[in-house]
């Protein structure tokens, strides 16, 4: 049984210009018994001065009864930024990160989070 | 019982090396969006695990720098983390906190904050192993000439005010772990972006390695190794033939064996004071 989650958020905006990627991913890969909960939370439309922001999480537990939920998760988080000041032509700060987990066995717990929000001041 | 332990080393170690550098000036931020990224993990398992984690992040103070060069008064910073993982079986607890915040930071603060607490034991039929590695390293390099596009060279003729005419410097912090049994802590922080130019640059790397009391056993066993380095050069107010100032650290360790204490800590700041 394979369950993708996937979720991607993409701004462009001008004065000064920049240019966001984010992802996120989990699979379930042979999962036996098991109970999930995912949150996802995007906020991709707002006036001026409210920033762009994603939330995600997503928890590996077993059902009521057992010690452990048996199978395999991957989770991949992943993101670029490149951000400009003023009217430059290259870019002033560039950001990229990658946080790739898989576990396999006899899962007591697992969550993964993270969160991406703009800190902007218009 | 005995003649299965073939070696036993009882290592308690403590260090800790705090290193005043120079005057790193940060860039500040872009003010164009300033990213907050936190993440956090939080696992219990019995079998297998790996994990991957990398965050870069680039800043200039000025719209990015041309083939080396650095214009009148640009700074530009680099803060590279990276996180390994993995395990072949046995049992794992982990809680993992990476905290991004790529905008211009007060003192104290910082632009990468890395914390992880891993709890490991080996299945004994499989004789499995936990291997981990985590690095933090840091660039921060400037230009305070009045000479545009000046070579990333500290070799300057003059200066602005009172900062140093200009400056490169490489800071690291690293460990890496290859346990059956024991709890690994690391702390890997860094400021590479400031809110003004006062703010001076900054990277911490902390690791602590104790024995899991749960098991029963009163020592970790395996094989840890830090390596900490700072490098820095400088360029005096007037001075354009010399180098005015050089600074190296380096310092790397191994510990192997029954480890029943290992703490070992690393901090360096550019201790910049303007007048």
């Amino acid at each position: 049984m394979s369950i993708p989650v996937l979720i991607s958020a993409d701004s462009w905006s001008v004065s000064p210009a920049f240019d966001d990627h984010v992802s996120g991913a989990t699979n379930l890969v042979n999962m036996q018994s098991f109970a999930m909960e995912s949150k996802l939370k995007i906020r991709a439309v707002g006036g001026d001065g409210v920033p762009a922001g994603v939330e995600y999480m997503v928890s590996i537990a077993p059902i009521n009864g057992t010690d452990a939920a048996i199978g395999t998760v991957r989770t991949d988080f992943r993101g670029s930024i490149l951000e400009a000041r003023g009217t430059s032509e290259n870019e002033s700060a560039k950001n990229e990160w990658r946080d790739h987990a898989m576990i396999s066995g006899a899962i007591v717990n697992f969550m993964k989070s993270f969160a991406y929000t703009s800190g902007i001041t218009v | 019982m005995n003649n299965k332990i073939t070696a036993l080393f009882a290592i308690c170690l403590l260090l800790i090396f705090i290193s005043a550098t120079s005057a790193d000036i940060l860039p500040n931020g872009t003010n164009t969006t300033n990213r907050q990224i936190p993440s956090e993990t939080y696992l219990e398992v019995i079998g297998t695990m790996s994990s991957h984690q990398v965050y870069q992040l680039e800043s200039n103070s000025h719209g990015g720098h041309e083939g080396g060069f650095l214009y009148d008064g640009e700074r530009i910073s680099s803060v590279v983390y990276k996180n390994d993982m993995t395990t072949n079986g046995g049992y794992l607890a982990q809680s993992k906190g990476l905290k991004i915040d790529e905008g211009p930071q007060q003192k104290g603060a910082f632009n990468v904050d890395s914390k992880i607490v891993s709890t490991y034991l080996t299945d004994p039929e499989k004789g499995s192993k936990m291997v981990s590695s985590d690095s933090i390293e840091m660039f921060n390099s400037g230009n305070y000439s009045r000479a545009n596009l000046s070579v990333r060279n500290p070799l300057v003729a003059d200066i602005i005010g009172d900062y140093v005419g200009g400056f490169n410097s490489h800071y690291k912090g690293a460990s890496a772990v290859e346990m059956t049994s024991g709890q690994v802590a690391t702390m890997a922080r860094a400021r590479s972006v400031g809110t003004d130019n006062t703010i001076p640059a900054e990277l911490r790397y902390l690791i602590g390695i104790h024995p899991d009391l749960s098991s029963g056993m009163p020592y970790a066993a395996g094989t840890a190794s830090t390596e900490f380095a700072m490098t820095n050069e400088e360029g005096a107010p007037t001075n354009t033939t010399d180098l005015a100032s050089t600074k190296e650290i380096k310092d790397a360790t191994t510990v192997k064996g029954q480890i029943f204490t290992f703490g070992k800590s690393f901090t360096v700041t550019s201790g910049l004071s303007p007048t």
